[in-house]
């Protein structure tokens, strides 16, 4: 993947990525978390927010507007890339806290299809059945497994 | 695993990874989000033949 994108940080065995968002609103972490949601199958959860460092928080319907959308994409997408590669059997799930984050995601999964579907399912949920990923459909959330 | 303790004084960045994933692990939105997720996938659960 050569777009732009913001570099981050993580260490072996913890489940989770930083970066900071810089932009004219300022400096702002932004946190990726693989929570494994499964016991019986390698299933996490992907969540994905700003860090609140007051409140010790993290939100995610906060409007960053630090004006580096796409730039964030591509991290959350590298990120992602990042860890199923460190972790092939795993399925990511994507479902945004809202319908415009879940399009969010779809943005994201979108502009990096052609880069990644050689290497990774990717599926979306609509109309009640799990259905193989085709760019411009809407979904309701997205799982991908490394092929 | 046991969960590490939290001193609230300590600045973020000093905290270490495993301290920084309590306090992403217990912030309330992950927990509802993934609370969520997991009723999803219990009504809609992801096929075993992929």
């Amino acid at each position: 993947m050569n777009e732009e994108s913001y570099s981050f940080s993580k260490e072996p065995g913890i489940f989770y990525y930083e970066f900071f968002s810089n932009g004219p609103n300022g400096r702002i972490r932004k946190v990726i978390q693989f929570h494994q949601i499964s016991n019986a199958e390698e299933i996490y959860n992907l969540g994905f927010g700003d860090f609140n460092e007051q409140l010790g928080e993290i939100d995610d319907l906060s409007v960053s507007n630090n004006q580096d959308t796409q730039k964030v994409l591509a991290t959350v997408a590298k990120a992602v890339v990042d860890f199923m590669l460190q972790h092939p059997k795993a399925i990511v799930v994507a479902r945004g806290s809202t319908p415009s984050r879940t399009r969010l995601y779809q943005m994201g999964v979108s502009k990096f299809w052609s880069q990644i579907e050689n290497n990774f399912e990717i599926k979306g949920f609509k109309e009640n059945e799990w259905k193989p990923y085709e760019r411009g459909e809407n979904f309701d959330a997205f799982y991908i497994v490394k092929k | 695993m046991s969960t590490p303790k939290i001193n609230k004084k300590t600045p973020f960045d000093k905290l270490s990874s495993q301290e920084r994933q309590a306090v992403y692990n217990s912030s309330p939105f992950f927990k509802k989000k993934n609370e969520e997720t997991v009723a999803f996938l219990k009504k809609h659960p992801i096929p075993k033949e992929r």
